[in-house]
């Protein structure tokens, strides 16, 4: 055979040209050696143009209409100041609110424009920009956030933070009342947000359902401050205005008395009474009828207005609006502290006087950051009915969160050396079985916060935080360490050192192991040798690379594929400054992994084990390393039992390693092995409170068990904890789906979507229209997402509830040719159940090597 | 665009836009309904008359050359000739969920006018040249608003291993690493061979089409040129492996 054959290769091209079928592999067989890698990419040209050619020919009207992102497309409607108005979106009592682009900044923002004809006279101008005033002045996640306030082309315009969702008012007229639960946890959102305007020296008065927004993510949002009021202003004045929602007012305005923080409350009451019946408690049809009823005492209590709510939060909401104000609650910090009572939660601090203390605290605090929003988030996880915290006691301390050190260096490039002292000692101390240490990402959230000691540990389930400060100056360095025992203020271990930079591995090993002896932790033997300074592996990393690391972790633990990239540039550039960093070449492997959709399992999954190999070779102590062999064992070859004995490795060597219990939760629930699975993923959950991936990942395993309403509960608060994440809403369309709660799931689609499109949601959407009987709807959903390359496995389970079980065996068998990830979970997955009966299916999980 | 352009002078080509409210009507589907002029572009494989093509090729520099002097109606016509393979195109490459395809269409037409402004710098040597030259500023247009479009959203199926959402479905058929091998063996090919893979193999034209934009005498040559260059193709993106 000639070394290259010109002819072959033409009638390949030629082909592919035409679009007709080759067999690929005979073609590459038969060829020269110097043409089977010309062949090769000719195959790989034949696929890109079967793509081109099967793209839809036209616009596929419906399912653009479907997605209803019309708006970003709005033509404009005209400009004011730097904002491009795109769109009205109604009008208030003093103007209009329009969206708009914000040019300046890139982003959308509501912009609240008074109407020409009415800003000439300087009272209305001069209330719009009032409203701006007072809101500027209150930051907080709960209270809708100003942007700025201007007077332009002889028009005020107000513009703020664009909340995409819909008000209770219209969620209470399309879904009827509202659950208890959902009510007080609404509340306790709306309690924050009160409290954040009462400590700003303002007050609402218009808490009601219209003015509070529930946005696409979940969050709960305090809107309009049109007629709020500086307290101190009507103190002065005594000018008691009829402001406000009438059906909301406590009795005593009526009478001429102020507005007051407790007017707040009685209306909040209101609403919540409103959200749980539709009704009101004193029901009026003129302000005159209102007032005779107020002053006659006439009101319906809650109980008689929905009969089957629970006492306790009856008991709270008709304290709320007891129509004598000495009666109702004094501050928000109150009434949010019986409302989390209400909820038959397990209530954390309990002492009978911390109550105050803590409502005190509340207002102290600087709102606003990630840690103001991890603390919110933990206090509507608790609402939705979570495992929660223990109450505390003096008791032994078992765990610990490691807040990062504070860098007194005043130096802000020593920063990084401060997190990775802070890092090194995490991970020092993660190596103490008998310890749990909060992992880094979640102890990282609280750098720089205001919170107290207590509500971090709060936050973190943690018995102690350690905090400290690190300085740098020359070659010598010094670290102070404060460890404190929450529950009793105790200072448990208080040290400082100052040492040679060069000794730092030294000495982290050294701080480490005298916090394990003042708190008369056991240690292994083999715990007690990995302290001793000259412990294999342990070799000094510089504070570049260390760096370099950290920062790709950071960016790791975000997940997204962008997100990953940028994770895996940092891990080389950490090997390329330290060639025999460990975790750096572990680092690169778990970003490979993840990364296998994008780049195709095929070549990411190699370059994946090449690192951790490298990894393990480098560091055979290393737990992270035998954590991504096992995911790769896992994920890409399929070899379950080296999969577990690696994650058992893994962990053995690094308990406090919050991935390697989750992956190994991930693994164990594909496997079927639900209760050892969850025994992982609260390990996880612990080590790693605040990681939104390991809750997901939980969430889903629940589902797998088919354990769909705890499955519920732990998949919603995820929208809090990262409204803009769309899988939340995908998995939980897909749990109520297989619970047959259609409309539930209906909701979850539709807010998904406006995020932005998203394929998943979308094969929850042909599900959706499949189990509704609309099976043409469905499948031309189906047919334009096969044709978009989103995995066949997703979209196998659908044309199974459509009854076209071979079609569905066909995507199957492509899902495990392209050796999709998802395929893993073929054993348990809940959708598939319709087919197991089916001898193609018992074959496909021995492909496998998952049979029944 | 907005208020003030509508109020501007009508020349240059967001005026063109602004006053055909061609934006608007392209959204509202396929179709050639802004093709108004007295003689319509023929533009379908199937007629095979040598002189109608000869017609249409005229036609198409003739029209390049109105544009770029600011003639609206040749800048609607180019549109009406190009835009409809742009667009089916762009919807292959576009990052999978991350626009829907009102998006596309706004996105390759924005690209398209700015391209045309620039039109100076082309020599419009034939059809196919035009089509390659607009296909390469959209790929650089998507290669800038992907690397604007930092948010993508989040793997799908627990956690791990799931396909990448915000990748186009070129990339979720052939990989990220394969696409950008043929990218750049692509660029290093002649102008004709880049526009003959371009014209069949990523723009689905037929063999007549092709032959109309390459300014090949019958369907029969341009499937060879076609051929050849796919051959000359494969070899540059093996070369690049090594």
């Amino acid at each position: 055979m000639s070394r290259s054959d010109a002819a072959v290769l033409l009638k390949l091209a030629e082909s592919i040209a035409d679009g007709s079928a080759v067999d690929w592999e005979a073609a590459e067989a038969s060829a020269s050696h110097d043409d089977k890698p010309v062949i090769r990419q000719m195959r790989v040209l034949s696929g890109l143009a079967v793509l081109h050619r099967s793209l839809p020919k036209e616009s596929i009207a419906g399912l653009d209409a479907s997605f209803a992102r019309r708006d970003v497309a709005a033509p404009a409607i005209g400009n004011w100041a730097h904002l491009t108005l795109v769109e009205r979106l109604g009008g208030g009592a003093f103007g209009d609110v329009y969206r708009a682009w914000d040019r300046n900044l890139e982003r959308h923002v509501a912009l609240k424009l008074l109407r020409a004809d009415e800003s000439d006279g300087d009272l209305s101008a001069s209330r719009i920009a009032n409203e701006g005033r007072l809101l500027a002045r209150v930051s907080h996640p709960n209270v809708i956030t100003v942007h700025g306030v201007a007077v332009h082309d002889d028009r005020v315009g107000l513009w703020m933070e664009l909340v995409r969702g819909t008000t209770l008012e219209q969620q209470l007229a399309a879904n009827g009342p509202f659950s208890a639960r959902e009510a007080a946890a609404i509340g306790i959102d709306l309690c924050r947000a009160l409290a954040a305007i009462h400590a700003a020296g303002l007050i609402h008065r218009d808490v009601k359902a219209q003015n509070v927004m529930r946005a696409d993510g979940g969050r709960i949002v305090l809107m309009d401050l049109g007629t709020g009021r500086d307290a101190s202003r009507i103190m002065r004045q005594g000018v008691p205005e009829m402001a406000g929602t009438p059906l909301y007012l406590a009795p005593e305005i009526f009478v001429g008395s102020p507005a007051s923080a407790r007017t707040d409350l009685y209306s909040l009451g209101v609403l919540l009474y409103h959200l749980v019946s539709g009704s009101f408690p004193v029901r009026a049809i003129t302000i005159d009828q209102l007032k005779k009823k107020h002053a006659g005492g006439e009101f319906v209590g809650l109980r008689d207005a929905r009969a089957d709510l629970p006492t306790a939060f009856v008991r709270v909401v008709d304290r709320a609006i007891a129509p004598e104000p000495a009666k109702r609650y004094a501050s928000a910090g109150a009434l949010e502290a019986d409302l989390v009572e209400a909820l038959g939660e397990p209530i954390p601090v309990r002492e009978p006087k911390s109550r105050v203390a803590v409502g005190k605290a509340r207002r102290n605090i600087v709102w606003g950051g990630t840690a103001t929003f991890a603390a919110v988030a933990i206090v509507v996880l608790a609402a939705m009915g979570l495992r929660w915290l223990p109450i505390f006691s003096g008791g032994p301390i078992r765990s610990i969160a490691v807040l990062p050190l504070a860098n007194l260096s005043g130096d802000a490039t020593q920063e990084f050396f401060a997190d990775g002292i802070t890092e090194q000692l995490i991970g020092n101390l993660a190596r103490i079985n008998a310890l749990r240490v909060i992992s880094r990402t979640s102890a990282m959230r609280f750098k720089g916060t205001k919170l107290s000691l207590k509500e971090i540990a709060k936050a973190l389930n943690v018995d102690a935080v350690l905090e400290g400060t690190v300085q740098v100056a020359g070659d010598r360095m010094r670290i102070s360490a404060d460890l404190v025992q929450v529950s009793t203020d105790r200072h448990v271990w208080l040290e400082s050192y100052e040492r040679d930079v060069r000794d730092m591995l030294a000495l982290e090993n050294e701080v480490a192991h005298s916090i394990a002896e003042g708190i008369k932790v056991k240690l292994t033997p083999q715990e007690q040798a990995g302290f001793a300074v000259s412990a294999p592996g342990a070799r000094q990393v510089s504070p570049a690379a260390q760096e370099a690391y950290l920062q790709g972790r950071f960016f790791w633990n975000k997940r997204p594929p962008d997100a990953l990239r940028q994770a895996l540039e940092q891990f080389q550039k950490a090997e390329a400054i330290e060639p025999t960093f460990a975790l750096a070449y572990a680092g690169e492997a778990d970003a490979y992994s993840l990364l296998s959709g994008p780049l195709t399992a095929d070549v990411a999954f190699p370059r994946a084990k090449a690192a951790a190999q490298r990894a393990v070779q480098l560091d055979p102590a290393l737990g992270e390393a035998y954590t991504s062999l096992a995911f790769i064992a896992f994920g890409y070859d399929r070899d379950w039992k080296q999969a577990e004995q690696r994650f058992q490795q893994a962990i053995r060597l690094n308990p406090g390693y919050a991935t390697a219990h989750h992956w190994y939760g991930v693994f164990l629930s594909a496997m079927g092995r639900f209760q050892e699975s969850e025994a992982e993923f609260l390990r996880a959950k612990s080590l790693d409170p605040l990681a939104t991936n390991i809750r997901a990942s939980f969430g889903d395993m629940l589902y797998m068990a088919r354990r769909y309403d705890e499955a519920i509960a732990e998949l919603r608060p995820a929208h809090d904890l990262d409204p803009s994440a769309q899988n939340p809403y995908r998995n939980l369309a897909r749990v109520y789906l297989q619970k047959g709660m259609i409309r539930e799931a209906e909701a979850e689609i539709a807010q998904g979507r406006r995020i932005g499109p998203y394929a998943n949601l979308e094969v929850e959407f042909a599900r959706l229209t499949a189990m509704k009987g609309q099976r043409t709807e469905a499948l031309r959903t189906l047919s334009i997402l096969e044709s978009t390359g989103v995995s066949p496995f997703e979209i196998a389970p659908v044309y199974a509830a459509l009854g076209d079980v071979d079609h569905a065996f066909e995507l199957l068998r492509r899902a495990e040719r392209e050796r999709r990830g998802a395929l893993l979970w073929a054993k348990v997955q809940p959708d598939l159940d319709s087919l197991r009966s089916d001898p193609r299916f018992n074959s496909l999980l021995q492909t496998l090597g998952l049979s029944q | 665009m907005g208020l003030k352009s509508k109020r501007s002078v009508a020349t240059g080509v967001g005026a063109a836009i602004a006053m055909t409210g061609l934006k608007i009507t392209l959204q509202s589907g396929p179709g050639n309904h802004y093709d108004t002029g007295p003689r319509p572009i023929r533009y379908s494989g199937t007629s095979a008359l040598m002189d109608e093509q000869r017609v249409s090729v005229d036609t198409t520099c003739e029209l390049v050359e109105r544009a770029k002097s600011g003639d609206s109606d040749a800048l609607n016509r180019l549109f009406a000739r190009f835009l409809p393979s742009l667009r089916r195109w762009a919807s292959g490459r576009l990052p999978r969920w991350s626009r829907d395809l009102m998006d596309t269409d706004d996105l390759v037409q924005e690209t398209v006018v700015r391209a045309v402004k620039r039109i100076d710098r082309f020599e419009s040597r034939h059809e196919g040249a035009l089509q390659a030259y607009l296909r390469q500023a959209i790929v650089n247009r998507i290669r800038d608003e992907v690397r604007r479009a930092k948010r993508s959203p989040a793997p799908a199926v627990l956690d791990e291993n799931a396909s990448d959402p915000g990748a186009s479905p070129l990339e979720a058929a052939i990989g990220e690493e394969a696409l950008q091998r043929y990218e750049d063996a692509l660029a290093r090919l002649r102008p004709e061979e880049r526009e003959a893979i371009i014209a069949r193999v990523e723009m689905d034209g037929s063999y007549q089409d092709v032959a109309q934009a390459l300014g090949k005498p019958s369907a029969d040559a341009a499937r060879m040129a076609v051929s050849r260059a796919l051959v000359r193709l494969a070899q540059e993106m093996s070369r690049e492996q090594v």
